[in-house]
């Protein structure tokens, strides 16, 4: 019963860094339907970032998951206008820019920093320990955080004039900008809010996992079969996919092997897709 | 007019590549009076790039050397690189690409066991030669590779039987899910059968991932003493950091981890660690002291010298000394047939390749991480030791 409680709480925290992996690609893919294949380097970026902030200039982890955020979403925005902009409403175009897009990301990084795995402190250090479980703090605080990052963002969308924009145009763009909304630029705010989330997740990623150049690419994977499987417009939804994909990778990895929980994880991914294509969870649409 | 442009353009395009067509066959001909050419095959992106890029930092530190001191027979060794991205398929085909287009006298290069199996009938058919400098499970036998690395036998069964009488007699065994620690893991179990010890738990993760949770949770009610780990790249610092998260008190005892990885790390998750590769930094000899003061002149981007960048380091040295002692150094079969016996006054010792399985006779060495992050050898084999393949 102790170590299914164990499996139980590391799963969680799976589902957490899975969770806010996957914010910024649905809020990219859902709300502005662009299929960006460089969100596995903007996770990297947050995670450089972090690094720099924390290593090399020495402030607080704290501080270092802000810049994070705000570097990554100043990079989002970059992107956006310089490639995405260019082709709205052509998604295999899109996606082979932002695929061009990761690689010089990957191999700039490459050349300032190395290939070698970058260090960074894990702030919050101790475990809590009882019977024969054990979570870290650093788990804790992430869960916590990611918590709040959903809540923050379900909020930001639903109640601030802000969010009711983004909404408006992703239901109907020409009835949004007859009403005087600046699509453009609402377009590359919600694409940079979308990578800030990416940055902030590659913030909680780096004390614990590997910072390199390449890091981005299995982040890139979960992110897309998580949000395609939760439905891709639904929070309620990732975070459902998140959950299921987390705990079963947990759950299935302790009972036998990690190699063998992924392909049985992915196999129900493609159930739940040959059934339910638009999502587990999905919004009516009213056309 | 729109018609008549777009034509010559057209026209420009296609002549400019049959140009460039034709002076690439006339001059990757046979190497040139002045030069020979030799391939230089690693990974500068995808998973396996960190340890790559330090072979090939070794592999380029002895081609400067070399071609400073004079070249082979006068003449300057000329590298042809080929980046392979960590795909053991592209190796092969860019293998490939260097002996039948390039016409390389030998290739340097491949890092991980897959990629090295995947190069091998490809250099086997057309008769060329792969010095592979990296320390692997052995097991591969060929008249065209020349292995500079560890094999089991001098790395984890002196490992193994050093930790029995030291560290611990329950294992834990723990790698990513590819050949190299599946092989190293089934002679582990051999020999803690024969030395006694036990083995609590056999795990292997995805390739690359970095996520140790329930494997961490296994380590924990198995309660071993040793936590014995082939674990590399991403995967191998993220167990580190993870391992020191959950605050296990088992001892790690690694077979590829090495000062570049300790600085990732961190001193906390790699304090009081075990290391087992044949060469350190802070190895003492003449040769050792100059190649680490070249080192930190000549590469500046805060790496350490490690043993794979000593691998790709000997393997250099020792094909440059094998095409000096054969009578044409770009007839690679007077090279293959040069390198039976050769030595080599290497930063890891006086070494040599043994004339029968083309193999090298290593030292091994022991080191454990102290509470600072740095490295103390704490055994190092009084002569090197034969390979067995």
């Amino acid at each position: 019963m102790d170590s299914f409680l164990a499996l139980v709480l590391n799963g969680l925290d799976s589902s957490a860094l899975i969770l806010i992996a996957a914010l910024g690609m649905v809020i990219i893919c859902g709300l502005m339907n662009v299929i960006n294949l460089a969100h596995g380097e903007l996770i990297m970026i947050g995670a450089y970032t972090t690094f720099y902030v924390t290593q090399v200039l020495g402030y607080s982890f704290a501080l270092a998951m802000v810049a994070a955020a705000l570097v990554t979403a100043a990079a989002g925005a970059v992107i956006e206008v310089v490639v995405v902009k260019r082709l709205v409403g052509r998604p295999a175009e899109t996606m082979l820019a932002t695929f061009g897009v990761s690689v010089v990301l990957q191999q700039t990084t490459n050349l300032m920093f190395g290939a070698q795995s970058q260090y960074v402190a894990i702030p919050v250090e101790g475990k809590l320990a009882f019977g024969k479980v054990v979570v870290p703090y650093y788990n804790i605080f992430t869960v916590a955080f990611v918590a709040a990052v959903l809540l923050g963002t379900v909020l930001l969308l639903k109640e601030t004039r802000f969010g009711k924009r983004v909404r408006a145009i992703s239901q109907n763009r020409g009835m949004a900008e007859c009403l005087g909304i600046d699509s453009s630029l609402v377009d590359t705010l919600t694409f940079a809010f979308g990578s800030g989330l990416a940055g902030l997740a590659g913030a909680l990623v780096a004390p614990v996992k590997s910072v390199s150049p390449f890091m981005g690419s299995p982040y890139l994977v979960t992110s897309f079969m998580t949000s395609v499987v939760g439905g891709v417009a639904s929070f309620f939804g990732t975070t459902v996919g998140s959950l299921m994909v987390g705990e079963s990778t947990a759950l299935i990895g302790g009972v036998s092997n990690d190699v063998l929980a992924n392909i049985i994880v992915f196999l129900m991914i493609i159930f739940a897709i040959r059934f339910k294509p638009e999502g587990l969870f999905t919004k009516k649409e009213g056309r | 007019m729109k018609k008549k442009l777009a034509l010559f353009l057209a026209g420009a395009v296609l002549f400019s590549g049959l140009l460039a067509g034709c002076g690439k066959s006339a001059g990757a001909s046979a190497s040139g009076a002045q030069t020979v050419k030799i391939g230089v095959l690693y990974s500068l992106s995808g998973v396996t790039s960190v340890s790559e890029k330090q072979l090939y930092d070794g592999t380029k530190l002895a081609v400067q050397q070399i071609n400073a001191a004079g070249g082979v027979h006068g003449k300057q060794i000329k590298t042809v690189f080929a980046d392979y991205a960590s795909d053991p398929a592209k190796a092969a085909d860019k293998a490939r690409k260097l002996i039948l287009d390039e016409k390389v006298a030998a290739i340097v290069g491949t890092c991980s066991s897959s990629a090295v199996r995947a190069v091998k009938p490809v250099v086997e058919q057309y008769k060329s030669l792969l010095v592979y400098p990296q320390s692997y499970e052995g097991q591969m036998q060929s008249n065209n590779i020349v292995c500079v690395g560890c094999v089991p036998n001098q790395q984890a069964e002196i490992f193994v039987n050093w930790l029995l009488k030291n560290a611990g007699k329950k294992f834990f065994l723990i790698g990513c899910d590819f050949v190299y620690p599946q092989v190293e893991n089934k002679l582990a179990k051999q020999y803690l059968a024969k030395g006694g010890g036990t083995v609590v738990g056999e795990e292997y993760v995805p390739y690359g991932s970095t996520d140790f949770s329930s494997v961490l949770n296994k380590i924990k009610t198995s309660n071993p003493d040793i936590i014995y780990s082939e674990l590399t790249g991403d995967s191998n610092v993220a167990f580190y950091k993870q391992y020191a998260a959950y605050g296990l008190t088992a001892t790690i005892a690694s077979l590829t981890t090495n000062e570049t990885v300790l600085k990732s790390i961190g001193v906390a998750a790699a304090k009081d660690s075990y290391i087992c590769v044949d060469y350190f930094k802070n190895v003492k000899n003449p040769v050792n002291a100059a190649f680490v003061k070249e080192y930190k002149e000549k590469i500046k981007d805060g790496t350490e010298p490690t043993y794979a960048v000593v691998g790709g380091y000997n393997g250099m040295k020792f094909l440059a000394g094998a095409m000096e002692k054969a009578k044409d150094p770009s007839d690679t079969q007077q090279i293959i047939a040069a390198f039976k016996g050769l030595t080599l006054d290497s930063p890891s010792g006086a070494i040599s390749i043994d004339p029968v399985n083309n193999h090298a006779h290593l030292y091994c060495r022991i080191a454990k991480v102290d509470g600072k992050g740095e490295i103390n050898v704490i055994y190092e084999s009084p002569k090197t030791i034969a390979p067995k393949s």
